[in-house]
C-alpha cells in the first residue's frame, strides 16, 4: 500500500495549506483531500418539539342523571360532572399544545358543535353551555348561573366510543394536512358513565343491555389505531373510566368500566355521592422533557462509494458521476428524466437510471401510484415528510421503506444515510453489527468513519478513516450540549456539501425518536455547524 | 489524537510523496494547530487533580454450584466522571452534586429519591419532569418492592421507566437496566449497547463497565479515569479480581461501591447479585497518601440476593 518514495526528502502534507494543492497534480478519481468538521449542539428541549395532548372527556347525559319517578337522578344540576370538568380545566397549566374535546352520550353520541379539539377556554366555555343548556327541574342555589344539563335517553357505550373513534381518526386526516411535517398526539379519553350500558326495557329485571364484548372490541379497535397505518401520527392512546352513583354501585357498571380502563391502559375510579369527583386523581400522561444524544454521522453528500473506489457523486443522486456518463443519465442533475425519482434510486430499482434509454423526459417512469404524494405547494415534487434525504414517493413506492419515519427500521441510522452506504434500512432488518466485507469492521463503525461496507478496507487506496471526538460541553436540567469534531472527512472538490446528522431520543417513558440535519460546505479545510444551522 | 492516526498520516503523506512536486507544504505537529488552518483536535477538558485511588482486591470469587462466571461490573457510586472532570455524588443517585439541588425538578444532593414518592431523582432527572409533572405520576404505594432486583422499585419501571419489573435486563444487550440508566442509556433498546457515538473503539457496554461517560471521547479527558480490571484464575472455577483506579472522594458518608455480578446457569438462565461494599479507609492494606488498597472476600457479600432472569 505505500509506494516507494521518489524523492529523498520527505514532504508532509496535512492539508494546512489548500491552496497549494491546486499547483500539483490533481486528484485521481479515487483520492479524496481531508478536512475537519466541528459541530455544536445541544439536545432539543420540550417547548421546540412538545407533542400535542389531547383530552376526550365522554360524558353520559342518560335520563338517569335527572330525577325521575321515586328516584334521585345521579347528577341533576350537573354539578358532579361539569364542575369536576371545569376543576380540572382551571388547573391546568397555560399551555398551547394542549387541547379537548367533548363528547356527548346516551341513545346516541354526538360532539356538540362538531368542533373537535379546541384550546381550553374555548373549552370551558363550551362545557359550561352544556351544564346550563336547559331548564331546571328545581330551582337550584348555584351562584355560577342558573340552567341544568339536558339529559335524557338510554346509555349507549357503543355510540359513545364510535364517537370517540370518528373524533380521533378526522383529528388525525386534519393532521395529514401538514405536508411539512408529522405532528404526533397523545390522545386521553376519559369515559365517564353513571351507570351499565343500558339500552332499553323495564327496571330492573328486564332490562336490555349491550353486548359487553362489541363494546370491548370497538374499544380495542380504537387502542389500535396506534399501531395501524395512522400510527406515526399518534403518540399513545388512553382511556380512563370514571363511575359515578348515588349511593348503590351496579357490579355490572363496575365490571364493564374497569375492563375498559384495563384495555385503554388507563385507571378506573368510582365515586359515590359523598365522594368529590376529581380528573387529577388519574395518572395522566407524564412528558418527557429532556432528550438524550443518540448519535451523531456526518456525510459527504457529493461523493459516494462504489465498489472500493470513493468517487465524486456531483448531483447527489446516489450515482456517482463516470457512471452516470457510462448510463446515460446526466451527471449534473439529480433526476435525469424529471419524474421525481432520482438518478440513483432508479438504478436500484431497475438497474438503470431511467426507464427511457436515453433518459428523455417523455419516456420517463410516471410513478402514477405516487400520485397523493405529490405537494400541493409544487405539483412537479415529491414530498420527504420524515426529512430522512429520501423522498416520499421514493421510500414508499420503489424503496419500500417507511416514507413518514426517518428511520424504518429502527436501527438509529437514517435511512437515507444507511441507503447510500448499501446498509439495510428497511423495516424488520438490522445489519449494523454485521461485517458483510469481512475487514473487522463492522457496519456499524464503517458508517462512522466513511469506509465502504461492502469492500474489504484493506484494499481501498486514496481515502483514509473519518474520525469522531466528542465532548460534553454544558449538561442543564433539561439539556446537554456537546461538542463534536471528525478529523480526516474527505473531499473531492472544494464545493463539496456535507451533512450532519444528529439523532436523539427520549430514553425514559417513551421511545421517541428525533433526526436533525444540518448542511455546509468547506471553508478553509473547515466544516463548521452550529446550533442554528440544526 | 493518537499514534495510530499519526501512522496513518504517515503512510498517506508517503504515498502521495511519491508524486508530488516537492512542494513542502508545512508540517503540523499532530498536537499543534497550522496557521490556525490545521487540523485541530478538541480542546482538552479540565485536567483533573489526581484524587486519592483506591484498588479493590476481590478474592475468593466462585460461581454457584451449576453456574458459570458470566461478568462483572464494579460501578463507583460516590463521583461520576463528567466533561473531563471527577465530580462528588454524595447521595450517590447518579446525578453529580453540583447539579443536585434544582428546584424545578425539586433535586437535592442529599437524597437520593427527595420528594420521598417512590420514584428516584435519577429518573427524574433523565426525563426532565418538573414539579408539576411529578403530581401526575401513578402514587407508589410499596417503594421497597423491586420485583427484579435491578436496582429500580416496580413503581418505577411500570410507570416511568417502561422496563420489565421481572427481568433485571429488559432490553436483552447484556447491560442491566440500572446501569444503562446511569448513564444514559436506553434500557428498552438492545442496540444502543454495541454502538459508540463518542467514535472510538470502546462500545457504550464497555464503557459502562469502565465508568466512563459515553458521550465523551477518552482523548478529551487529560487524566487516566478509567477503572482498570485484572482477573487471576485460582483453583478450578475461582476467580481473583483486581480493579484498580476507582478515585476515592472521601465523602463524609464514605465512598460507595457497587459489584454487580452475572452469572450463568447451565440452562442458560443469568442471575444477577448486587453487592454494595464501603471503601473501609481504616483497614489499609501496602496503602500509601494516594493509593488505598482493600481486600474482599467475596463471601461477605453473601447477604445480597440473586435473582434470575
Amino acid at each position: 500500500m505505500v509506494r516507494p518514495v521518489k524523492y529523498l526528502f520527505l514532504i508532509i502534507l496535512v492539508g494546512c495549506s489548500r491552496e497549494s494543492l491546486s499547483e500539483l497534480d490533481s486528484l485521481t478519481e479515487t483520492e479524496a483531500f481531508q478536512a475537519t468538521a466541528r459541530a455544536e449542539f445541544c439536545t432539543l428541549e420540550a417547548e421546540q418539539v412538545k407533542s400535542k395532548l389531547k383530552f376526550v372527556f365522554i360524558v353520559d347525559k342518560s335520563g338517569s342523571n335527572q330525577n325521575g319517578e321515586g328516584r334521585l337522578g345521579t347528577d341533576p344540576q350537573g354539578l358532579r360532572r361539569y364542575n369536576a370538568i371545569i376543576d380540572f380545566l382551571d388547573k391546568a397549566p397555560e399551555d398551547s399544545t394542549v387541547s379537548y374535546a367533548l363528547i356527548n352520550f346516551s341513545t346516541d353520541a354526538s360532539s356538540p358543535g362538531n368542533l373537535g379539539f379546541v384550546d381550553r377556554e374555548e373549552f370551558t366555555t363550551l362545557v359550561k353551555s352544556q351544564k346550563y343548556a336547559g331548564p331546571c327541574n328545581e330551582d337550584p342555589e348555584d351562584p355560577l348561573g342558573p340552567g341544568c344539563p339536558l339529559d335524557a335517553g338510554w346509555t349507549s357505550y357503543l355510540s359513545a366510543l364510535q364517537a370517540a373513534k370518528d373524533l380521533l381518526k378526522d383529528d388525525i386526516l386534519e393532521a395529514k394536512l401538514n405536508e411539512d411535517e408529522i405532528v404526533a398526539s397523545y390522545y386521553v379519553i376519559f369515559h365517564v358513565s353513571d351507570g351499565a350500558p343500558i339500552i332499553g326495557g323495564f327496571p330492573p329485571d328486564s332490562y336490555v343491555y349491550e353486548e359487553t364484548n362489541e363494546i370491548l372490541n370497538r374499544l380495542n379497535s380504537i387502542m389500535a389505531i396506534e399501531d395501524g397505518e395512522d400510527g406515526d401520527y399518534v403518540e399513545a392512546i388512553q382511556l380512563h373510566s370514571l363511575y359515578y352513583f348515588n349511593l348503590e354501585s351496579d357490579p355490572d357498571a363496575i365490571l364493564l368500566m374497569d375492563e375498559m380502563a384495563e384495555r385503554g391502559v388507563g385507571d378506573f375510579i368510582q365515586v359515590n355521592s359523598g365522594q368529590e369527583m376529581d380528573f387529577t386523581k388519574f395518572a395522566l400522561p407524564v412528558r418527557n422533557i429532556r432528550h438524550s444524544l443518540r448519535d451523531v454521522f456526518v456525510d459527504n453528500l457529493n461523493a459516494i462509494w462504489w465498489g472500493g473506489e470513493y468517487l465524486e457523486d456531483s448531483d447527489a443522486d446516489f450515482l456517482p458521476d463516470l457512471i452516470e456518463l457510462s448510463l446515460g443519465s446526466n451527471p449534473l442533475l439529480a433526476d435525469t428524466d424529471e419524474n421525481g425519482v432520482r438518478d440513483g434510486i432508479e438504478y436500484w430499482a431497475i438497474g438503470r437510471p431511467c426507464k427511457d434509454g436515453a433518459c428523455a423526459v417523455s419516456g420517463a417512469e410516471s410513478f402514477l401510484a405516487c400520485a397523493d404524494l405529490v405537494r400541493s405547494t409544487d405539483p412537479t415534487t415529491y414530498g420527504d415528510i420524515d426529512a430522512d434525504g429520501l423522498n416520499d414517493c421514493e421510500e414508499r413506492n420503489v424503496l419500500r421503506s417507511r416514507h413518514t419515519h426517518f428511520d424504518s427500521n429502527e436501527d438509529w441510522i437514517p435511512d437515507g444515510l444507511a441507503f447510500k452506504f448499501g446498509i439495510g434500512f428497511i423495516s424488520g432488518s438490522s445489519e449494523l453489527n454485521l461485517d458483510p466485507d469481512n475487514d473487522q469492521v463492522s457496519n456499524y463503525q464503517e458508517l462512522k468513519a466513511n469506509t465502504p461496507p461492502l469492500f474489504p478496507n484493506g484494499s481501498v487506496i486514496g481515502t483514509i478513516p473519518q474520525e469522531f471526538q466528542m465532548r460534553t460541553t454544558r449538561v442543564e436540567a433539561t439539556k446537554s450540549c456537546y461538542e463534536v469534531s471528525v478529523s480526516n472527512v474527505s473531499f473531492k472538490a472544494e464545493d463539496d456539501l456535507y451533512i450532519l446528522y444528529v439523532l436523539e431520543g427520549t430514553s425514559l417513558i417513551d421511545s421517541k425518536r428525533f433526526l436533525r440535519t444540518a448542511e455546509k460546505s468547506i471553508e478553509k479545510s473547515m466544516i463548521t455547524f452550529t446550533e442554528r444551522d440544526l | 489524537m493518537n499514534l495510530r492516526v499519526f501512522n496513518m498520516y504517515i503512510k498517506y503523506i508517503l504515498k502521495r510523496g511519491a508524486r508530488l512536486g516537492g512542494a513542502v507544504v508545512c508540517f503540523c505537529a499532530f498536537l499543534s494547530a497550522c496557521d490556525g488552518r490545521g487540523l485541530e483536535p478538541l480542546e482538552k477538558g479540565v485536567s483533573i487533580e489526581s484524587p486519592k485511588t483506591a484498588m479493590l482486591v476481590i478474592q475468593d470469587y466462585c460461581p454457584q454450584e451449576g453456574h458459570r462466571f458470566g461478568d462483572l461490573w464494579v460501578i463507583a457510586r460516590s463521583y461520576l466522571i463528567e466533561s473531563g472532570q471527577i465530580l462528588r455524588d454524595w447521595d450517590r443517585d447518579g446525578i453529580p452534586d453540583i447539579r443536585d439541588n434544582d428546584p424545578e425538578l425539586g433535586l437535592s444532593a442529599v437524597s437520593m429519591d427527595s420528594n420521598q414518592d417512590g420514584y428516584r431523582d435519577i429518573l427524574i432527572y433523565r426525563a426532565g419532569l418538573t414539579t408539576e409533572s411529578q403530581r401526575n405520576l401513578r402514587l407508589c404505594t410499596d417503594p421497597d418492592i423491586d420485583s427484579d432486583g435491578d436496582g429500580f422499585n416496580d413503581c418505577e419501571e411500570e410507570n416511568l421507566l417502561h422496563t420489565s419489573s421481572t427481568k433485571w435486563d429488559s432490553d436483552l444487550d447484556g447491560v442491566p437496566d440500572a446501569l444503562e440508566v446511569r448513564v444514559g442509556m436506553n434500557p428498552m433498546d438492545g442496540t444502543d449497547a454495541q454502538q459508540s457515538p463518542s467514535g472510538e473503539a470502546f462500545t457504550n457496554a464497555l464503557k459502562v463497565k469502565l465508568n466512563l461517560p459515553i458521550y465523551e471521547s477518552l482523548s478529551t479527558i487529560t487524566a487516566d479515569v478509567a477503572i482498570k480490571y485484572q482477573t487471576s484464575v485460582l483453583l478450578e472455577e475461582c476467580l481473583e479480581f483486581t480493579v484498580d483506579n476507582i478515585a476515592v472522594m472521601e465523602a463524609s458518608n464514605g465512598d460507595l461501591v457497587e459489584l454487580y455480578v452475572v452469572e450463568m446457569r447451565d440452562d442458560g438462565k443469568r442471575s444477577l447479585r448486587i453487592i454494595p461494599i464501603l471503601l473501609d479507609k481504616t483497614q489499609p492494606h501496602e496503602s500509601t497518601p494516594a493509593k488505598m488498597v482493600q481486600e474482599w472476600v467475596y463471601s461477605e457479600g453473601s447477604a445480597a440476593e440473586w435473582y434470575v432472569q
